[in-house]
């Protein structure tokens, strides 16, 4: 006998209808889904029952139905945090609850409200255990994120995005003529691939900072995991609209803190503008006459060869940067019913830069559509399109393009106004460098700041489609079938300009990086998931993955123009020099999952995987890697009921992850030099040893760590610790070149990384009247160790800069900085000769640690019926970094601290020698020999001591503001509007606590490992305010 | 399921195996780059024995050279051209020609020997095998490297009597004429003799080379490549001064008040006039030249003819052929005594004075300088009072340009004689040498330490064998 059971689920927050939502008779596959309105109909036997009643983001309901005919179910948010779903590969939702490893999600919502161009900035601060360093105010600069410490020498060390279950490119492909690596000597840097996501489109950003995932997304999840998941329509309440638009204003953070006193030249007495003929004119330093004392001099604007007075422009470099403005509009139609389900997003991005003419424009259109064509079979598909395109990004580094290292030799006499009018400005001479061009305040070492920025551009194109399709099939309510089938694809063309008269291509260059770029995986995941026995249910599958992944890079460049301002490689005066590039590479994969479940509150999951990969050698291209994780609700089992301990959980787990190679390590080959007379073929030994024997890598991590919910869990503790281990890396190690190469391809070394992180949040207070006050608060702890390298390898270059080197030292912290100390007396005073003092010829020493100490981040909203106040702090602590900014800043005399002693000398602090003692070792007494401050800082700074430059990088932040207004509903009823809210928004405010001098200690000069703790002439970060709107129809 | 995995591994961006003669273009103009690489014979060469002084970013020139340009010059020299010479002598091997089996054997002894000469105790004898596993070569002594380059050289003009062939489109230095390239085997010979013969009796060995007669006998027979017009195969003295515009390098003070004291009609080929119109050298070494009178207004720059993209890199020329046996004869290491110093005295003068005949500057007027006339000015002629010291002197300027060759022979010979840097840094003499790459000391660290036993320090002023 059975009867029909109807009702109506609906949202307990609004009584309206919940499409979408899965009633079924508990303990059989007997179910069904409600339809737009929230209504059902069930056939269930003639008595008893109990209807289970779920939908992802609400709390599942169990009802008695007893003998009732209609039952109507109204269901809440699930607040109790601890018990969220985790959706992981093939959009499998798993319980918190159930997983042996840390796990930390950001609601998209989080990412939209106060937004960054790039998305990986919006983590910063939110989530333990991750590290984002934000490279630079550059539009579209990368940033890079990295999850318990780096742990490769040479990999990339970023964790593997993906979205909706496939990977992505997170790369960064730097533009910039000569530079196919961007770093401190130039070319423009470029996002990271991940940035190309919109954020509007994102439901929720979930973190996996541990490798227990690699099961499920292979060796790159070693690193961790950024999972995206986009929004889709299911769920939605009919067809709805969504619409968020913002538009923020940027300005430099911090500005190095300039002397205003004294202008350019090398003589406190006169000044004396040389035009630049034959060379000379190469005077950029700011030593010279002190400024606003009514003095006159000729200058390089008195065109009409009479003395200008000799003035302070107090705001030259400041008013060279101009307000940058970010529009970001989103308009987003969803929809559902029963059968089918649709999300289109279309979103436009549009940036202008501080810096003149640098822009950034995005457009992105992302599709996603379910279709349940039975009731056992479903297929899905999303796609993002994203077209992404600049006209211009700035240059950076020690670069002619890069109108901050002018700035690091400026001088305070110098009216940028001026400059700016560069069309109208007479041309420099011939015989110098910047002949041919506007006049510059200096024509001998670079060209007018504004010519370059309107002359000399990198722009690009890039065009990429992320997508899926998906299809899955229920056999039975405990046996499905998911196959799929995606793709990263996208193709890229940068552009780079050279005007004549451009000071390092004074013909002139063109040139064109054109990439292709796919990475396709197809899989299939087969899953049985049964209660076994009373009390064990079992959840396991297998499945199996197809990697490919193909890049060619065509790179054209034209080195001299014939015809100036005609950027077309037919217009090239010398051989078009043409390079191309192609690699692929393929993965074959097979992995199994088994998760036991005792009655809901001990789980076990055991993972293997094995992979097949192209890039390994034919007997060692087969590596099976396994995990293990243990999860326990301790609340559960001792069937604790406490108000004050309302749940806890304890985990553990252990992982290990085997990892390939990229395409062609095995094998040398010829490169080819430049060609000779542009048609004889120069064949040439590559600098790096291959090695046909390469094997695996492998890491192994345990993680433990605990959940609490104490107080009705209205607040939830998180703790983890773990341990990673990373050993038989690939990587080139360094040999002497005396070898015939200067690094050999092998696997050596050993890396840990071992850290704690803790979260906290919940709510600190809650008031009648409708006031509250959630706190989420977390801490980073991670202890990095370079264990060991290659046999007899104490060090590892990562890269140099000047004098400085970032190295990886065997018993170090990966990424220390290495170089020139002051000669010191064994008191570690500095040693003075003739009042200068000196660099200490013994060699290079280990002068500070890229590395923080510690990171945390703090977040505190404050609600009040419709108004929230959203205030993120976040800090890392420790560290070092190299500042050329200042050390050119104080040899040029440019920078205020170099006003000490200028009128009267300085007598540095330390010691010289005065004779030596009776065992022949030198005598030191203070230094009291007084020298120029222009001899001092010469010899101080500058790029021969590095030891003088480098400072703590610690910093805290004020990295978030927002203040949001919800118009009430009731305001709306009459309006086709369902919800309104009104922000003003305002990013990276404040540097709360710096003790690095004149910079944003947060800098790097690109995201790879080598830029770690490295800053020069950067385009400032920037402070961001704004407005956001948000509706619903 | 793995079954097309080789071909997809299957590096598409170059070759795996080249034939013999297809490594000769990247190997000669490599080399060229890395000598003419102004980092290094400009700031560790011409600097050095004041030739050049700079009138801005003179660090270098005071002593305090950069860590990043000698280990450029170490790796660069012993991972490309040395590398490739390796290559290719195997190649040939296989190949079973002798030609370009000779030819790559003399190309890696030059330039071992630009390595030995700059840094002392180098790897030679264990060098360029990290693909046989030994990735730690262990250094051997000077003394022990000069004599095995001698004998290479002999051996490797063995071999250019074939079998095999040399084809002229890849030989850009020669143009496929073994003949010449037995020729400059033979005058490198006799520079490296000349190097050894503080320390060893090199004389029956000079005098076979001489009578043999197949060494250079005029400028047309240089070791130089001749760099072209435009980049990339433009000169990098040119790259680094002209085309991006770092001028600082000028003619030294030094070098102008002895060829002003010898009348030398070289010195307007070897400078451009100065703002004034007249040819003022730079002082060696000071510090802030702009601040203390030498800046880039009255300072002269290098001459038009060094400044062109196709000027030549010379390995080694005729001139410096002749001062050598001209030495030789006068210290009498061959026959001839003073009669024959002299005619090779005044050959290597004409063939320094030839190297310019003809050159055309840019205001149209062309460059005719007469030896003879020079040669008749007492203070040039040659006598024999004053032979080595007259030898000296002009080699000294007649190296010119050539940074490299021209540090190794000052400190051999130390004429003329020359005060150190005014305002030196660290050490208060010419260096003798280059301190070894920082990379070595990390890298290479046992062998490392070996050499710095032998050679009694990793200084500046550490005095290689043939110096002591």
């Amino acid at each position: 006998q059975e009867r029909t059971v109807t009702g109506r689920v609906t949202s307990a927050e609004d009584g309206s209808g919940l499409p979408g939502v899965n009633v079924v008779l508990k303990g059989t596959t007997n179910g069904t889904v409600t339809d737009v309105n929230g209504s059902y109909t069930l056939k269930v036997p003639a008595e008893g029952g109990i209807l289970m009643v779920t939908f992802i983001g609400l709390t599942t309901q169990e009802i008695e139905i007893g003998s009732r005919n209609t039952v109507d179910v109204a269901m809440a948010a699930d607040t109790k945090q601890l018990t969220e779903v985790v959706v992981t590969a093939f959009g499998i939702e798993k319980d918190k609850k159930s997983l042996g490893y840390a796990v930390q999600d950001v609601n998209g919502s989080q990412l939209t409200t106060a937004r960054e161009s790039n998305i990986v900035n919006s983590l910063s601060g939110r989530v333990a255990g991750v590290q984002i360093t934000n490279g630079s105010g550059s539009v579209g600069s990368s940033s890079r994120i990295v999850l318990r410490g780096a742990s490769s020498l040479t990999g990339n060390n970023q964790p593997l995005f993906v979205v909706d279950g496939i990977p992505i490119n997170n790369n960064n492909y730097a533009t910039g003529i000569g530079n196919t690596v961007v770093n401190g000597n130039g070319g423009a840097d470029r996002q990271n691939g991940a940035a190309d996501i919109n954020p509007d489109d994102v439901e929720s950003v979930t973190v996996l900072p541990g490798p227990n995932a690699a099961a499920l997304y292979g060796s790159r999840a070693s690193n961790g995991v950024i999972l995206i998941t986009t929004k889709s329509g299911r769920g939605t309440k009919g067809i709805g609209i969504s619409v968020n638009s913002s538009a923020t204003f940027e300005r430099p953070l911090r500005l190095p803190s300039y002397q205003n006193s004294y202008g350019g030249g090398y003589n406190n007495k006169y000044y004396r503008w040389i035009d630049g003929t034959t060379g000379s004119g190469g005077e950029d330093e700011s030593w010279g006459p002190a400024l606003d004392k009514g003095l006159e001099f000729v200058q390089w604007d008195s065109f009409d060869g009479q003395p200008r007075p000799w003035v302070s422009h107090p705001d030259n470099i400041k008013d060279f940067f101009e307000t940058g403005k970010t529009f970001q509009n989103n308009i987003a139609l969803s929809g559902g019913n029963d059968k089918a389900d649709f999300r289109l997003s279309l979103s436009n991005f549009d940036q202008k830069g501080i810096i003149p003419n640098n822009d950034l424009k995005r457009y992105t259109i992302a599709v996603n559509t379910g279709l349940n064509i039975t009731d056992k079979f479903r297929a899905e598909v999303s796609a993002n399109y994203i077209k992404s395109s600049s006209d211009n990004i700035t240059g950076g580094g020690y670069d002619n393009n890069n109108p901050m290292q002018q700035f690091t030799w400026f001088q305070r006499n110098v009216d940028v106004q001026k400059l700016k009018d560069y069309a109208n400005l007479p041309l420099a001479p011939e015989g110098t460098s910047a002949a041919g061009t506007p006049i510059n305040w200096n024509t001998n070492f670079n060209n007018n700041p504004y010519w370059v920025l309107y002359n000399n551009t990198q722009g690009f194109d890039k065009d990429r489609l992320i997508g899926n399709v998906r299809l899955t099939y229920e056999f039975t309510d405990w046996l499905s079938l998911a196959v799929r089938t995606g793709t990263d694809f996208f193709t890229d063309l940068a552009v780079s300009k050279r005007a004549h008269g451009s000071n390092d291509y004074p013909n002139g260059n063109y040139q064109e990086i054109d990439r292709t770029w796919y990475e396709v995986n197809s899989d299939f995941l087969l899953t049985l998931n049964k209660e076994v026995m009373t009390d064990l249910k079992v959840v396991a599958s297998i499945g199996g993955n197809n990697m490919r992944q193909v890049h060619d890079r065509t790179t054209a460049e034209a080195p001299e123009l014939e015809i100036p301002g005609v950027y077309n490689l037919d217009n090239s005066r010398v051989a078009v020099d043409v390079e191309t590039f192609a690699e692929q590479k393929e993965i074959h994969s097979l992995y199994g999952n088994v998760e036991l479940n005792f009655r809901d509150y001990l789980f076990l999951t055991v993972t293997g995987r094995n992979d097949w990969s192209s890039t390994l050698p034919k007997n060692n291209n087969s590596y099976f890697y396994p995990s293990f994780a243990l999860s326990a609700d301790v609340t559960s089992i001792l069937g604790l009921q406490s108000e004050t301990l309302s749940y806890a959980k304890v985990r553990g787990g252990w992982a290990q992850v085997g990892a390939d190679t990229d395409p062609y390590k095995l094998v040398n080959v010829y490169s080819f030099f430049d060609p000779w007379g542009g048609s004889l073929i120069t064949p040439t030994v590559g600098n790096t040893l291959l090695n046909p024997n390469l094997k695996p890598e492998i890491s192994s991590s345990y993680e433990f760590g605990t959940e609490l919910g104490l107080f009705s869990n209205k607040i939830n503790f998180t703790a983890t610790y773990y341990n990673k281990k990373s050993t038989d890396q690939i990587v080139p190690v360094s040999i002497s070149g005396a070898s015939g190469y200067t690094s050999f391809q092998v696997n050596a070394g050993e890396m840990t990384n071992k850290g704690i992180e803790l979260s906290l949040s919940g709510t600190a207070l809650k008031a009648s009247n409708g006031f509250s006050w959630d706190i989420s608060a977390n801490f980073t702890r991670n202890r990095n160790e370079v264990v060991k390298l290659a046999p007899g390898l104490e060090a590892l270059q990562l890269s140099s800069y000047w004098n400085a080197q970032i190295i990886a030292q065997r018993g170090q912290p990966y990424g220390v900085i290495y170089g020139t100390d002051y000669l010191r007396d064994p008191q570690g005073n500095i040693v003075h000769v003739n009042g200068l003092p000196q660099r200490d010829p013994s060699g290079n020493k280990t002068l500070g640690d890229a590395n923080p100490d510690w990171l945390a981040g703090l977040n505190n909203t404050f609600s009040f019926k419709g108004l929230s106040l959203n205030v993120l702090v976040d800090a890392k602590i420790g560290g070092e970094v190299y500042s050329m900014t200042n050390a050119w800043g104080r040899y040029s005399g440019i920078l205020e601290e170099t006003l000490i002693g200028r009128e009267t000398g300085i007598i540095g602090k330390g010691v010289k020698q005065a004779g030596t003692d009776e065992n022949g070792d030198p005598v030191y007494v203070p230094n009291d020999v007084s020298v120029s401050a222009m001899s001092y800082n010469h010899a101080a700074f500058g790029n021969t001591v590095v030891a003088g430059s480098v400072f703590d990088a610690s910093y805290i932040k004020l990295r978030q503001v927002s203040i949001g207004y919800t118009l009430p509903t009731s305001l709306l009823a009459k309006t086709p509007f369902k919800k309104v809210t009104f922000s003003v928004i305002g990013r990276n405010l404040a540097l709360l606590y710096s003790k690095a001098p004149h910079i944003d200690p947060e800098t790097g000069f690109t995201n790879s490992n080598g830029n770690l703790g490295l800053e020069h002439a950067q385009t400032p970060s920037t402070r961001s305010m704004g407005f956001n709107l948000n509706f619903t129809l | 399921c793995t079954g097309d995995f080789e071909e997809v591994n299957e590096n598409p961006n170059g070759p795996v195996v080249i034939p013999s003669h297809l490594h000769l273009p990247a190997m000669i103009e490599q080399t060229a780059d890395i000598v003419y690489d102004m980092f290094n014979s400009g700031d560790m060469g011409e600097t050095w024995i004041q030739h050049w002084a700079k009138v801005q970013y003179n660090e270098e020139e005071r002593y305090n050279p950069r860590v990043t340009s000698i280990n450029n010059w170490w790796d660069q020299l012993y991972a490309r051209p040395l590398m490739d010479s390796k290559k290719m002598y195997l190649a040939a091997i296989d190949e079973q020609n002798n030609v370009t089996k000779g030819v790559a054997l003399i190309w890696q002894t030059y330039v071992f020997s630009l390595l030995t000469d700059t840094f002392g105790d180098v790897p030679y004898s264990g060098a360029l095998q990290a693909e046989e596993g030994k990735t730690l070569p262990m250094y051997d002594k000077q003394e022990d490297i000069y004599p095995a380059m001698v004998d290479s050289l002999e051996a490797a003009v063995g071999y250019l009597a074939g079998p095999g062939t040399l084809p002229a489109a890849q030989d850009i230095l020669y143009g496929g004429d073994v003949a010449k390239w037995e020729k400059f085997a033979n005058s490198l010979r006799v520079r490296l003799l000349m190097r050894m013969s503080g320390k060893v009796d090199v004389g029956a060995e000079l005098q076979a080379i001489v009578n043999g007669g197949a060494i250079f006998s005029s400028n047309a027979d240089n070791s130089q490549l001749n760099y072209r017009e435009t980049n990339p195969n433009a000169n990098p003295v040119w790259n680094n001064v002209v085309f991006t515009n770092r001028l600082e390098w000028r003619i030294n003070e030094t070098l102008v008040t002895l060829m002003d004291g010898l009348s030398d009609p070289r010195l307007p080929v070897y400078a451009q006039p100065n703002d004034g119109g007249e040819i003022r050298g730079a002082a060696p070494g000071i510090n802030n030249p702009t601040v203390n009178g030498y800046d880039y207004a009255n300072t002269s720059m290098l001459g038009e003819y060094f400044l062109r993209p196709n000027t030549p890199g010379v390995f080694m020329d005729y001139a410096e052929l002749n001062f050598l046996l001209a030495e030789a004869a006068k210290r009498s290491l061959i026959g001839g005594g003073d009669a024959t110093a002299a005619s090779y005295y005044n050959a290597g003068v004409t063939a320094s004075f030839d190297t310019f005949k003809g050159f055309k500057n840019e205001d149209g007027s062309v460059v005719n300088l007469v030896p003879a006339d020079y040669l008749a000015i007492p203070a040039v002629a040659y006598d024999a009072a004053n032979g080595l010291n007259k030898i000296y002197t002009q080699k000294y300027i007649a190296l010119y340009f050539q940074g490299i060759e021209a540090f190794s022979e000052w400190r051999r010979t130390k004429v003329p004689a020359l005060s150190p840097a005014i305002d030196p840094i660290g050490i208060n003499q010419i260096p003798s040498r280059y301190i070894y790459p920082s990379n070595e000391q990390t890298l290479n660290a046992t062998n490392y330490q070996t050499a710095v036993d032998n050679m009694k320090g990793d200084l500046l002023t550490s005095k290689v064998w043939w110096m002591e």
